[in-house]
């Protein structure tokens, strides 16, 4: 058997959003059985407060949509999954010990049939570079099957399926970033910041947080407040919201709560007045502008098969998106000065933020050549088997899209531009066989909440290349209308 | 701003505090006020930064009380949290670990404090 070697090299700038824990769905705060009209008497007085505040300020939950696309999709038929990697994983589970100081992870895929081997990432700076090797249950390609008489067809590839090693087909990746590790207003402004870590932009952040709050009205409700002075005279605890109302003395049970209540109102009141500034101020901004930063991702792969796998694959793909205004941008126009971001933030939200976007994917692929002249199965070759000879071949694709939301607005939203262009040159054996060039300018119409009309304007350098149209150039106008059931026709992500 | 607890404590107590967000959270500060007879004055603020590895750190003095104050800026439509360790150095070493959820409702900056009067 011939040596392997597959390597692939996975370079990827910007990690994206990931998050340190998920988000506890904490019920509703007790809400109906905490209520102040006729609190259990298991309620702190911390729950009875939020129970005031919380039907002002009601907790994020987990929506009806949420359960019921969840119920959808765990009635999906399943087949039980292929335990190719598990018995990978188990059986080369002492000798992955021994490298237990450089691998992270050792995952199996869902669907059972491959198994990945992360390593831990080597981070020198700005630079990520992270390695995984993946092993594959290997398979007969149907280049190899189609090459067998049709009649011994489904028995001669179950033999050879039952020929093939663990480790036929194996991909060995290499992944590297270039991603920011901090972000501050004083670097240089000819510096940049990649990536769209919000815990790289975190600390530099809080500062514009801090400037506003300096403008912020106040929301104060002084330590020796009459309301608090009287609760802690009724509540002998040093923790006033941890008690229990069934703690406190009957007759003032309802003093007390009365008092939870408008604690609670001057809190909501004090909310309102202070979100109703920061959303003034821009501070939803914010998210948009670390979602504009530039991200490069770039991928590449070589795999290789196994002997009745077909070609050995080489991928590169390059991914650039950055959106027009972001953070770096803000850092060149304002430098140190948060007032100047503060100012800035405050005209977003007045006039709108840019929302021009730009998307450049460049990728390359090269299936290598392959020849298998017979079918040897135990040692025999097999009958009337078509040799297989196939030329080096190489696809070489690049995209670039800009798009952005115009003012103008058409039911109440927004319309939007967008301009790609799709080029692909294909070689087979060094000779090039095709250039395909498609360029189109896309203007959506939103006509509500799921329906709107694309018009598009399409070139293309040969007619063939564009749906429906004779000519090279052409306009489709269209209508899109979405489902209003369609997340419970989505697959779980 | 919803309160997160009411503490009665003595002066000389030191309170500590150390917080983890998730990535919803854009950006976060703590602001310590202190309320003196004169009204209330900014004791410290705290930057994500601190609060993160070290934490931040004060031993209450002899005032009418202090808020801490946690803003926190919040992603829309993400479903952002904080957890915190608030801890008060008092005989019953009380402390706030329970995770602060962060509401869309009161974005885009949510505002919690812990209230504690001196006594």
């Amino acid at each position: 058997m011939k040596t392997r070697l597959a390597l692939s090299i996975f370079l990827a700038l910007g990690p994206g959003v990931l998050p340190l824990f998920a988000a506890d769905s904490t019920a509703p705060a007790n809400t109906a059985v905490c209520s102040p009209d006729a609190p259990a008497d298991d309620c702190t007085l911390g729950q009875i407060y939020n129970a005031v505040y919380e039907k002002s300020f009601p907790p994020d939950v987990v929506t009806d949509q949420d359960v019921e696309s969840a119920v959808v999709n765990t009635n999906i038929a399943t087949t039980t999954p292929d335990n190719f990697a598990n018995r990978i994983h188990s059986s080369y589970q002492d000798f992955l010990n021994l490298f237990s100081f450089a691998i992270n992870k050792v995952e199996e895929s869902k669907d059972g049939q491959a198994l990945i081997v992360r390593f831990n990432p080597l981070r020198e700076g700005r630079q990520f570079l992270d390695l995984s090797v993946t092993v594959a249950k290997p398979a007969v390609s149907d280049l190899v099957s189609d090459a067998i008489p049709e009649a011994e067809r489904a028995a001669t590839v179950a033999k050879a399926q039952t020929g093939l090693g663990d480790f036929d087909d194996v991909t060995y990746a290499v992944a590297y970033s270039l991603a920011a590790t901090t972000c501050s207003w004083a670097q240089p402004a000819s510096s940049r910041c990649w990536g769209r870590n919000p815990a790289i932009y975190r600390q530099m952040l809080a500062s514009v947080l801090v400037s506003a709050n300096d403008l912020a009205p106040a929301a104060d409700i002084a330590p020796d407040d009459p309301l608090i002075n009287r609760l802690i005279e009724l509540v002998h605890a040093n923790d006033l919201f941890k008690q229990k109302i069934s703690s406190i003395n009957a007759q003032d049970r309802a003093e007390v709560v009365s008092i939870l209540r408008q604690l609670a109102a001057k809190g909501i009141q004090g909310t309102r007045t202070r979100k109703a500034f920061f959303t003034k101020a821009g501070l939803d901004k914010l998210a948009s502008l670390i979602d504009n930063q530039p991200q490069l991702a770039a991928t590449g792969s070589y795999r290789d098969p196994g002997p009745f796998g077909g070609p050995d694959e080489t991928g590169v793909s390059l991914e650039l998106q950055y959106g027009l205004m972001n953070l770096n941008k803000l850092r060149r126009q304002c430098g140190a000065a948060t007032d100047c971001v503060v100012r800035t933030l405050t005209g977003y939200a007045t006039n709108g933020l840019p929302t021009d976007k730009f998307v450049l994917t460049a990728s390359y692929k090269q299936l290598g050549e392959y020849t298998l002249d017979q079918l040897v199965i135990d040692s025999a070759p097999v009958p009337g088997f078509t040799p297989i000879h196939t030329k080096k071949s190489t696809e070489l694709k690049a995209r670039l899209q800009w798009g952005r939301l115009l003012s103008t607005q058409v039911a109440g939203r927004n319309a939007r531009f967008d301009l790609s262009a799709d080029g692909i040159q294909t070689r087979d054996d060094a000779v090039r066989t095709k250039n395909r060039w498609v360029a189109s300018a896309t203007l959506t119409l939103p006509l509500g909440d799921s329906i709107s009309i694309p018009i598009s304007l399409n070139y293309a350098n040969r007619p063939e290349f564009l749906t429906g149209q004779t000519k090279q150039l052409g306009v489709h106008l269209g209508l899109t209308y979405r489902l209003p059931f369609e997340n419970f026709l989505s697959p779980a992500p | 701003m919803k309160l997160l607890g009411i503490y009665v404590e003595n002066a000389g107590v030191r309170v500590d505090l150390t917080t983890k967000a998730n990535n919803d959270v854009i950006t976060y500060v703590v602001f310590v006020r202190k309320w003196t007879s004169a009204g209330p004055l900014p004791e410290a603020t705290w930057l994500p930064d601190t609060l993160e590895t070290t934490g931040g750190t004060l031993v209450l003095a002899a005032e009418r009380g202090y808020d801490f104050i946690l803003q926190a800026a919040v992603r829309p439509g993400g479903k952002a949290s904080i957890v915190p360790d608030f801890r008060i150095s008092d005989a019953d070493g009380t402390r706030y670990t329970d995770i602060i959820q962060l509401p869309q409702s009161e974005g885009p900056v949510v505002e919690r404090g812990w209230k504690v009067v001196i006594r």
